[in-house]
């Protein structure tokens, strides 16, 4: 049965705790680009988007790598970084942007839920009565949790293209 | 080049960006491994950086004065609440040491930016701001940006550069303006406020430096230190303390001061104000202002608020405002409307304005009038009075902008400014050694008032915040009882008793966490995190194997250090004090009435802090109390400047 990473962005705070936690798990040093769930911030800081992979039924990153490097499992796909070439078809392919890019590698960087105990989770709930913007749900994401991806993806490139409109 | 991991300690760069202005330089030096053994990061080796490049009485204001940054050593990485910055220069306000710390995500950026820290040195002929990208850095001309408020600079520079992942250091027209009390705003509302090190980045024309960081940290076992920094997490996150910032943020402990009748109102003549109840945390949430939470760089907590007002169709949305902005711009002039604390919050941290010395500065003035000392010629176009919120925006304005008259009289703060006005108007300005002092009521908390009038920097709760007495959650009555036994009569605020065993323990802690980057709502005004667990953290990212005790004793070292550099200047017992109301204006109702920390009561604080510190009587350091620690070379040249504390001369 397939699990995911359940978001609550109101209640997100932008520290990024889980992407510090999620690149040393992965890649043994922090660094924002190798951590598989990306938190963005609107630019005043008072909104956030984090933004993960919610093993959607459709699973559309499978069929676009041209590699065979993300596989179907029963959690949630998984990527064979080795196999990665770094096309970015998987990142083009999935509607909710939640395969991110590893600029030092020159690789895609995809949630693999830890082994089924996701690290960004229990950072984001460190204390049990406190309950953060990630928790793990079982089964596939709701209707209503994948349209909230979307506003989150929309947010968060609404942010970004403010932005690059200025930066030419 | 940055990323030279030859230089690099686990979870450091390794690497200084060292600026000169004067000649336009920007050169990328290593971050000397001694010294970071020795003070780690962050706090610690900016103020060994500051008492290395900083000849005994340099004029603040001179162009050689460094303003230094430093991230902490444990900055951009999973530990708990461990983002914070430090802000480090010889204050012009005060002409003594001055460090502040800020939040936010600026101190991590600039660690995945290739450097542990900035050394700004010169001053540029012409505003400049400097730019760190790909572990390069350009100084560029200002232009636009000067003249812009702190807010608007950040986000102009993030379209300039084209990336929301910039971070921006920066001052508003406050710092250029040479504001007395500018901010080094470090993001919309992260501020490093108190003591001018705004003024100085004013008087250095850099505008802002703003940091993409897009490199790695590493570690020296990646493994373990993931371990221990979810185990850390969990235990600052399970306190209780750590719960109610998070509902209600560092405001919520205003309802339980006023309660107690210790939270300071006109200019600290009242300890009870009658609109607390409206002027709070809790209400910031009841009445629908709160519009969100903000995390600062990996934190357990995110204490910070964010609030959205509206005053007579304007819209104030930002960070804030903290406790202390409750105090001094909200109590401290009885103000009754909720709106105008947090539009006051947001203008200063707009203008880059320290919000404790803006409205304690303004409090002062209100009294002046109050006690009809301030001439008509400066105070025309201006109405003085207590609850006055529409007023304190303009005034807010007049100070940044110095306006002729009142607005530049204020800009100076309250000790030059009621030299300037003369008569008794400097008994009621709360300031010592020319810092506004920060509104604990140090009458009756003989803790705060003992730290207060030993900070390095002026009396304010950011180098110790020692609320143990005061709080009842298990880690901090363990560590009471640990650090003083188990007497009930310690508990209470208002002894004296082993004040110096607490305020020592608050002082060497908080050394030790703002040079690592944790925040102080681990383990000091907070007690959840324990030095062990910072050792076991610095351990798993260097391989060092710290302990506890190592770390309190680098705690010290920096302790002392500081210590040093102002009595390398001067600094003797006489500059241990504190306002004079609250050593001679006795609390004038409610339980504590009649209370003051009396010179008599204070000196006898002082005696036996100095005799557990192995201070002589007039509180310099001994020889034996800095060779302990390893300061011989302090030591030394205290000696040669005839400023080594005398062994024979004990209080």
């Amino acid at each position: 049965m397939s699990r995911h990473v359940e978001v609550d962005a109101a209640r997100c705070t932008g520290c990024r705790a889980c992407m510090l936690t999620c690149s040393l798990r992965r890649m043994g040093e922090t660094r924002l680009s190798g951590s598989a769930i990306q938190v963005f911030s609107s630019a005043d800081e008072g909104k956030h988007a984090p933004i993960v992979c919610l093993a959607c039924p459709s699973r559309p990153c499978i069929e676009a790598c041209p590699v065979r490097a993300i596989v179907d499992a029963d959690d949630t796909p998984l990527l064979d970084v080795k196999r990665c070439i770094g096309c970015r078809a998987c990142i083009a392919a999935c509607p909710y942007g939640a395969i991110g890019y590893d600029e030092a590698l020159g690789k895609a960087v995809k949630c693999d839920l830890c082994d089924g105990d996701p690290l960004c989770v229990s950072v984001c709930n460190a204390a049990t009565t406190m309950p953060g913007a990630l928790r793990i749900l079982d089964g596939p994401p709701s209707a209503e949790s994948l349209d909230a991806a979307q506003e989150r993806l929309a947010n968060a490139e609404s942010w970004r293209c403010q932005e690059s409109r200025h930066a030419r | 080049m940055p990323g030279d991991r030859n230089a690099a300690v686990g979870a450091m760069t390794g690497r200084l960006l060292w600026v000169d202005l004067s000649s336009g330089s920007t050169e990328s030096r290593p971050n000397d491994l001694k010294r970071v053994r020795e003070y780690l990061g962050g706090r610690g080796v900016a103020a060994r950086l500051l008492w290395d490049l900083v000849p005994q009485g340099l004029e603040a204001s001179s162009p050689e004065n460094p303003l230094i940054f430093m991230a902490g050593m444990l900055t951009a990485t999973p530990a708990p609440a461990s983002g914070r910055i430090t802000v480090t220069s010889k204050s012009p306000t005060t002409g003594l040491y001055v460090k502040s710390s800020a939040g936010g995500h600026f101190g991590e950026a600039l660690k995945f930016a290739g450097f542990d820290g900035i050394v700004v040195q010169g001053a540029a002929e012409r505003p400049t701001i400097l730019v760190i990208r790909r572990g390069i850095a350009t100084l560029r001309a200002a232009s636009d940006l000067w003249g812009l408020p702190a807010d608007q600079t950040i986000d102009r520079l993030r379209e300039h550069l084209g990336t929301s992942a910039a971070q921006v250091a920066c001052i508003g027209p406050a710092g250029e303006n040479g504001v007395a009390y500018a901010a080094v705003m470090l993001s919309h509302h992260n501020a490093a406020a108190r003591a001018g090190v705004g003024t100085v980045m004013g008087q250095k024309r850099l505008k802002a430096i703003a940091v993409v960081g897009e490199a790695g940290i590493s570690y020296h076992d990646p493994e373990r230190f993931l371990n221990a920094a979810i185990r850390a997490r969990r235990v600052v996150a399970e306190d209780p303390v750590s719960k109610s910032l998070f509902v209600f943020g560092t405001s919520g402990g205003i309802g339980p001061a006023n309660e107690k009748h210790r939270w300071p109102t006109r200019n600290f003549q009242f300890d009870l104000h009658r609109h607390a109840a409206e002027l709070g945390g809790e209400n910031l949430k009841r009445g629908g202002y709160l519009a969100g939470r903000v995390g600062c760089s990996s934190c357990t907590t995110s204490c910070h608020r964010y609030s959205v007002a509206e005053i007579n169709g304007d819209r104030y949305a930002g960070g804030g405002p903290e406790f202390e902005t409750f105090g001094s711009l909200g109590a401290g002039l009885d103000l009754s409307d909720i709106r105008y604390v947090i539009g006051a919050g947001i203008l200063c941290n707009r203008l880059g304005l320290d919000t404790i010395s803006a409205g304690l500065t303004i409090q002062w003035a209100i009294e002046c009038q109050q006690r009809g000392v301030l001439p008509e010629s400066i105070r025309s176009g201006y109405r003085l009075q207590w609850d006055d919120g529409r007023e304190l925006l303009r005034l807010i304005r007049a100070i940044a902008y110095r306006e002729p008259g009142l607005g530049n009289l204020l800009a100076k703060g309250t000790a030059p400014a009621s030299e300037e006005i003369g008569g008794d108007s400097w008994r009621w300005a709360i300031q010592a050694n020319g810092l506004e002092q920060s509104c604990p009521e140090t009458r009756i908390s003989k803790a705060y008032a003992l730290a207060f009038a030993v900070n390095p920097r002026g009396p304010d709760h950011l180098t110790a915040e020692p609320m143990l007495p005061e709080f009842t959650t298990p880690g901090a009555l363990d560590l009471l009882e640990e650090l003083c036994g188990a007497d009930p009569d310690l508990r209470r605020d208002d002894s004296t008793d082993l004040r110096e065993v607490i305020v020592r323990y608050h002082e060497d802690l908080y050394a030790a966490l703002d040079a690592t980057g944790l925040c102080a709502f681990t383990g000091t005004c907070a007690y959840s995190l324990r030095p062990g667990h910072v050792a076991e953290l610095i351990s798993a990212a260097t391989g060092w194997e710290l302990t506890g005790e190592d770390v309190m004793e680098i705690g010290a070292r920096i302790v002392h250090l500081e210590r040093a550099f102002g009595v390398r200047d001067g600094r003797d017992r006489s500059m241990d004090t504190l306002p004079w109301r609250i050593l001679h204006d006795p609390v004038r109702s409610g339980p504590n009435e009649g209370m003051t920390t009396s010179p008599e009561e204070l000196d006898r604080m002082l005696d036996r802090y100095y005799t557990l510190r192995d201070w002589d009587d007039q509180g310099m350091p001994t020889r034996s109390a800095l060779e302990r620690i390893g300061l011989d070379d302090v030591a030394d040249e205290l000696e040669k400047l005839d400023r080594l504390g005398s062994a024979e001369s004990r209080p």
